[in-house]
């Protein structure tokens, strides 16, 4: 097997959890993550997937080394990097960037873009300034921008756009692999789908390997390769992306999957939803971790917690019973109507009519 | 007595809630809104977010409104909650509550109607509740404005709504602060606060956006189940097309303040008519499909003080042709009860 560009090891973070000022003691830990290993190739996109407070941020971070994992190993390209000082990591953080939820928030208000797609690689000492200024506007060009937008700041672009810079600016080091927190969660829909298009484009022509964390299941069926779900810090199904929506096999993704609504009229019917909310990550249930919500849960999953194991070809689910509980299907059909089918092809074939319109005008 | 167990509830198979998504019902509507347009004075001009609205809903049903950020759909929403913030106001068309104009209504008439005829649920529900209250006292305090009842029956009353919202052990959680409550309970606590005093009308606000998808489930099958049980109608703003699908019975789609395309709702996810509608239905990313490339709407929406001439979606539009841009299309019939407002309709023949 080749060595994966990114591996994580049964990595952990456990946060304490003081009490009292003067007489401060641990009176416990938020167990973040707490035991997840994965594997990333070059050139694949796995997307991370769970609910709010599952751990999938802290997951993200800990991948790009950003905090400290109270346990565990981060290996990349075959390298141990865990206990890797600043110094040491600067030449990785060329190889892995990040590109964060809120547009709004993670770009420096005070920098033209310009600077902010050139400050990367000032930090690592690349190039001189014609060259650099030479790669800002190939950037630009590569996210879909204009070079005229080089001088202006952040307060004159849209989400969409502002998310864009984001991208450009996580491209600037030429990286292999970038983790993507939640990178669309915050667009409007027709934006998203830019943004979806844009990172799969970029992705087929650097050879990119993504860490996609999200919440919603379908852009993940638009994005990944591959999908691990977590819940509650560990990762509880992992999967190639067909088999997990066509086959789930632990119960919290198949209610996951259940819960998403369908985009489809005619198939309105109340579904089985997942009763009662994520435990506390500071004191997690004994046993398996979903069995105070799980619909199939026995005596054994109280006590016991059920390991990550192969049930399939790369397929791997933590439940005891994931052979027997019975198979999910979410959509029966759910194909599009024909008549809207062939309005999207018109659609798009009158868009592509429109682009070349413009760039010959252009 | 509990004050919501005395009033009559309609059951789920009450006459007036015929099956969702069949064609609505000749009933009068509930909400009537004619050519509404609210008007904000800027220095940079007057813009108008809410720029000639027309839309009806039904007892018992749910409308939803779709758009993106900036469409107008939240300033609409407050504009029938009368709260529009200065320097906003409503400067024209009509509002028809239950039959009763509201446009033009005197501040504490309007008060008197707030909550007890028309209620409205929030997005986020962590700021729309105090947070150095009780829930409890918050929902008494919205229950007093409208009932004047002795302080018991109040609490009564209070723990009643709790208990409908399905909030488990409803008298414990009277006590309990905002903070001690998950996302889904705190919706729930918004929706109970939103229902004590039995509106006609509820208005969500992306009442699911800010929830996890398991939680977002639960939410929205308790907002069917409220509905059969009270027989309300629901104005559902969403960008969710998924949302949408589930409940709403008629959709109406929003694009830089104004209705382009309303219809069953259907109608509205096999035969969009309007480009836009069409593009949205590209641009979302399901589940059921296996095509890896998503259509695009390409563009952004134009800020309100920058409007394009002609129809406001010509910009964007792959259809759009010299008629788009010289004139608004007015809003046509192209089948019963869809109405769409673009030149081009239908694309297939005039494309």
């Amino acid at each position: 097997m080749t060595v994966p560009l990114l591996e994580l090891d049964d990595v952990r973070k456990h946060y304490p959890v003081h009490r009292g000022l003067v007489l401060r003691r641990q009176v416990g830990a938020v167990r973040a993550v707490d035991g997840v290993s994965l594997r990333i190739a070059a050139g694949e996109t796995l997307a991370v997937v769970g609910e709010s407070g599952c751990g999938k941020s802290t997951l993200a971070r800990l991948a790009l080394r950003l905090i400290e994992p109270s346990a565990g190993a981060i290996r990349f390209d075959g390298r141990d990097v865990t206990h890797d000082g600043r110094s040491a990591l600067k030449p990785l953080r060329r190889q892995m960037q990040v590109i964060f939820q809120d547009p709004f928030a993670s770009l420096n208000p005070r920098m033209a873009v310009e600077e902010i797609l050139a400050e990367p690689m000032l930090v690592h000492g690349i190039g001189d300034a014609a060259s650099r200024a030479a790669r800002v506007r190939e950037l630009l060009g590569l996210v879909g921008l204009a070079s005229y937008h080089a001088d202006r700041f952040p307060h004159e672009f849209s989400g969409g756009q502002r998310q864009r810079i984001g991208i450009a600016r996580a491209l600037a080091l030429k990286p292999r692999l970038i983790v993507c927190d939640e990178p669309v969660s915050a667009l409007d829909v027709s934006i998203q789908a830019q943004v979806v298009n844009l990172l799969k484009d970029l992705q087929a022509e650097f050879g990119l390997a993504y860490l996609f964390i999200s919440h919603g299941l379908a852009v993940v069926k638009h994005m990944a390769d591959r999908v691990a779900v977590m819940y509650l810090g560990q990762v509880v199904e992992t999967a190639p992306a067909k088999v997990l929506y066509a086959q789930p096999r632990h119960p919290y993704t198949q209610a996951l999957l259940a819960a998403a609504p369908v985009p489809d009229p005619a198939q309105r019917h109340s579904r089985p939803t997942l009763g009662g909310d994520v435990p506390s990550p500071m004191t997690p249930p004994a046993g398996c971790r979903f069995h105070t919500r799980c619909g199939f849960a026995q005596a054994r999953c109280r006590e016991e917690a059920p390991g990550l194991r192969t049930i399939g070809p790369q397929h791997e689910a933590a439940c005891h019973f994931a052979e027997t509980i019975p198979a999910f299907a979410r959509f029966g059909g759910g194909a599009r109507h024909e008549r809207l089918q062939a309005r999207l092809a018109l659609y798009e074939q009158k868009r592509a009519a429109m682009i070349a319109a413009e760039t010959t005008a252009a | 007595m509990p004050l919501a167990a005395a009033r009559p509830t309609l059951s789920a198979d009450h006459p007036t809630a015929p099956p969702r998504g069949a064609a609505a019902p000749d009933l009068a509507p509930i909400l009537e809104v004619r050519d509404l347009v609210t008007t904000f004075a800027t220095p940079r001009g007057a813009i108008r977010p809410v720029d000639g609205v027309s839309l009806s809903v039904p007892p018992g049903r749910t409308l939803g409104i779709v758009g993106e950020s900036g469409c107008g759909k939240s300033m609409l929403s407050l504009s029938l909650m009368g709260l529009v913030p200065a320097p906003g106001r409503v400067t024209g068309g009509s509002i028809r509550l239950e039959g009763r104009e509201l446009v033009g209504l005197a501040p504490g008439e309007f008060r008197r109607l707030r909550g007890s005829r028309i209620a409205m649920i929030f997005q986020e529900p962590m700021t729309s509740l105090n947070p150095v209250h009780t829930i409890g006292y918050q929902i008494v305090e919205a229950l007093a404005g409208h009932e004047r009842l002795p302080a018991r029956a109040l609490k009564e009353a209070a723990i009643a709504a709790l208990r409908q919202v399905r909030i488990p052990a409803p008298e414990r959680r009277f006590d309990e602060y905002p903070h001690q409550l998950s996302g889904g309970m705190r919706q729930r606590v918004m929706l109970a606060m939103a229902l004590a005093c039995r509106p006609a009308l509820l208005i969500a606000d992306e009442p699911t956006t800010a929830l996890d998808v398991t939680i977002q489930a639960q939410i929205l099958d308790l907002l069917r189940e409220l509905q059969a049980e009270t027989g309300m109608s629901i104005i559902l703003i969403t960008h969710d097309l998924g949302v949408v699908a589930q409940v709403a019975d008629e959709v109406a789609v929003m694009y830089a303040g104004r209705v382009v395309e309303r219809a069953p709702v259907a109608a509205i996810f096999d035969d969009p008519q309007h480009p836009y509608t069409i593009g949205l239905m590209g641009s979302m990313p399901r589940m059921e499909d296996e095509r890896d490339r998503l259509v695009v709407i390409g563009g952004t929406v134009p800020p309100p003080f920058a409007l394009p001439a002609g129809c406001r979606f010509n910009p964007r539009c792959p259809f759009a042709g010299e008629e788009c841009r010289s004139g608004y299309p007015p809003p046509a019939d192209i089948a019963p009860g869809h109405t769409v407002a673009c030149w081009k309709a239908p694309v297939e023949a005039n494309g």
